[in-house]
């Protein structure tokens, strides 16, 4: 079987195969060999070169969460659309030029204006949820082209919220 | 004693409440928004009421609503946890005119604590040490000047009802202070109705010391010794312990004794924390939080001591069943609070769906939590899922079983702080001991996820098992392999 996964906005491709308790994954940079133990509820034991991981993953919607040795690790999932993935216009993983709601709330500050260039980490505006008021930073050097909100907005998570283009 | 108990608030204080109560023979009834029909204390409690709209001020915060269901469901008392109305004198006194036990103290002390001002000048009379600093009585700019001069840059702007940071200015040099005096004072007057601001000394890397303390209707006061709770983002605490690193034996006894002195100045009864201001071997009152605190349960690990199971004897009429000479603490416990939240961006909350969860079992270990697998994270309320609280016969175990715990504290689905967590109990300077307020702004500053790196073929076999594994249900439901099936959802509601 073949998988691509998205990683950060990038995207790996996977050849698995499976025989009994042996997964074989051939990758861009080499083969690797685990044996499987399924311990059930997503668990996993991997072995591979004498030692042994426990893997957590679990398929939710659009991607797959893996935990191990206390790290999180998200894959993105492709579409069946060749070249596209699900939340590429949206979400952290994907088109960082554009801002979006991450949960739903309430824009208690908008603090840019079209035109405005903003620097790496300047507030951009401030998203009101969960009794916080969080601010949404901009992802790198950018001038704002359009703001779809004003204070007092109440948003979806993943709206829109601002488009950059990214200065270099 | 009690007969039947309203948990008024929602999550991992209204379990614990509900265990003290269970241990004790008493039912509980349990309070929920429509976001919560299927949160754990709702599944868990003998009787459950609905009590409006997800938002909290049409729900945890209806005062008339929360007493409708107690008297309802025949409950004679009435819990509030923290948070919510926990330290709102109104709901105090709104369930003992309701004919109802609050448990937990007078509505009276509740507003005189509450007001800032009115408590420094209460701890003044009392002895109690106050950060220098005061009111300017005429409200004139040129009197905040001359009382700024006075106290020394830099210095602090509070407001008298404030709290969480809303109408506080740090003013570094005089050129700030009129400005920055008018600012808090619009701040304040939006958020609490009440413009009044006054100034402190600004202490620029204070410990946060605080004392718990406990007192019956009989005059007996006892304090339970100190939690240190330092490490703090967007001024709130996430890792706490007792003993503090910091405290010698002679402070640590006049630090208790003044936490008394300050109970008893408001004639305080139930659990409460005299917070302090420590810095250069001084301490300075901050203010007394009058309801359980987050943090309780290392006190109780160190002490022995049930501050629920004490709250609820003390709500019934009975006497503190111990003295201060009681009191000797033992070994070392620390307290870590998991969030739903993205350390690495701001520490922004994360709501949704916990899809797998893997809480640890380690020898002298406490895990007070309001979570379970399947369960969903709801976006209205305060992101604490659980509390992680590790005992040790000192520090340096108690640290190591906490990091363990972490290491194996599993949840999927949402962000949460764990590996943040790990990273600042395993910093050279928490393992020294040299804390203070502004710990993770300077030293764990940009603090992301590590890299996957070298595992990341690892990680992908992980996926591609996810990805392959497909079951399905009895009831013909097909669902990803990876995806636990969780007893709550399938059972519904459970009666114990």
């Amino acid at each position: 079987m073949d998988y691509q996964f998205v990683l950060n906005g990038e995207v790996v491709a996977v050849k698995a195969e499976r025989l009994g308790d042996r997964l074989t994954l051939s990758l861009p940079t080499g083969n690797h060999v685990f044996d499987i133990v399924d311990l059930g509820n997503g668990e996993f034991l991997l072995r591979n070169d004498g030692k042994q991981h426990k893997v957590v993953a679990i398929k939710a919607s659009n991607k797959v969460i893996v935990l191990m040795d206390c790290m999180t690790t998200t894959f993105d999932l492709m579409s069946s659309k060749d070249g596209d993935h699900f939340g590429a216009d949206q979400g952290e993983h994907g088109d960082k030029s554009k801002v979006v709601a991450p949960m739903p709330g309430k824009v208690v500050k908008v603090l840019v204006e079209p035109g405005q260039m903003v620097e790496p980490k300047q507030k951009l505006l401030i998203v009101e949820a969960m009794k916080m008021e969080n601010p949404l930073v901009a992802p790198f050097k950018a001038e704002i082209v359009k703001v779809n909100c004003t204070a007092g907005d109440l948003v979806d998570s993943d709206k829109i919220l601002i488009e950059l283009r990214q200065l270099t | 004693m009690l007969k039947k108990i309203l948990l008024a608030n929602r999550g991992e204080i209204a379990l614990r409440i509900m265990r003290a109560a269970r241990e004790m023979n008493i039912p509980t009834v349990a309070v929920y928004s429509e976001a919560d029909a299927a949160a754990l204390h709702v599944l868990r409690a003998d009787e459950a009421v609905l009590i409006g709209p997800p938002p909290a001020t049409e729900s945890y915060l209806c005062i008339d609503k929360l007493i409708a269901a107690a008297k309802q469901t025949g409950c004679d008392a009435v819990h509030p946890g923290y948070g919510f109305l926990a330290e709102n004198a109104d709901f105090a006194q709104a369930v003992v005119d309701a004919g109802l036990i609050f448990i937990g103290p007078s509505a009276e002390a509740i507003r005189l604590l509450g007001n800032k001002l009115g408590a420094r000048e209460m701890m003044l009379e009392a002895n109690v040490p106050i950060v220098p600093g005061g009111e300017v009585k005429s409200g004139d700019l040129e009197d905040f000047v001359e009382l700024a001069r006075a106290i020394g840059y830099p210095v602090i702007v509070k407001a008298a009802s404030g709290g969480g940071g809303k109408g506080m200015r740090i003013v570094p040099a005089e050129e700030q202070l009129l400005e920055s005096v008018e600012a808090a004072r619009r701040e304040a007057k939006s958020a609490f109705s009440d413009p009044t601001v006054y100034l402190e000394k600004y202490l620029e890397r204070p410990r946060h010391i605080e004392f718990q303390v406990i007192a019956d209707s009989f005059g007996n006061t006892v304090h339970l010794y100190e939690r240190e709770c330092s490490i703090q983002r967007r001024h709130q605490k996430i890792i706490e312990e007792t003993p503090s690193t910091a405290l010698t034996p002679e402070l640590r006894q006049q630090m208790g004794q003044a936490a008394v002195a300050a109970a008893k100045a408001a004639r305080y009864t139930s659990a409460g924390t005299v917070e302090f201001l420590f810095f250069e071997g001084h301490y300075y009152f901050l203010e007394v939080n009058t309801r359980i605190q987050v943090e309780h349960p290392i006190t109780e690990m160190t002490t022995g001591i049930d501050l629920v199971k004490e709250q609820i004897r003390i709500a019934s009429g009975e006497k503190l069943s111990f003295a201060q000479d009681d009191i000797h603490p033992r070994g070392h416990a620390t307290e870590c609070r998991i969030y739903a939240e993205d350390p690495a961006v701001g520490f922004l909350p994360s709501a949704g769906k916990i899809h797998y969860l893997n809480e640890p079992s380690v020898a002298n270990l406490r895990i007070d939590s309001g979570i379970y697998s399947g369960c969903d994270v709801p976006i209205y309320y305060d992101p604490i899922l659980s509390k992680v609280i590790a005992y040790g016969k000192d520090r340096e175990e108690s640290t190591e079983r906490m990091i363990l715990a972490l290491r194996d504290y599993s949840i999927l689905g949402i962000k949460s702080n764990v590996r943040f967590l790990i990273d600042c109990l395993s910093h050279p300077e928490y393992r020294n001991g040299n804390l203070f307020t502004g710990f993770i702004d300077q030293h764990l500053p940009e603090w992301s996820e590590p890299e996957i790196g070298e595992n990341l073929p690892l990680a992908l076999a992980g996926a591609v098992l996810a990805m392959s594994a497909r079951q399905t249900t009895g009831a013909g439901t097909e669902v990803t392999a990876g995806a636990p099936v969780s007893l709550w959802e399938t059972l519904g509601r459970w009666e114990l």
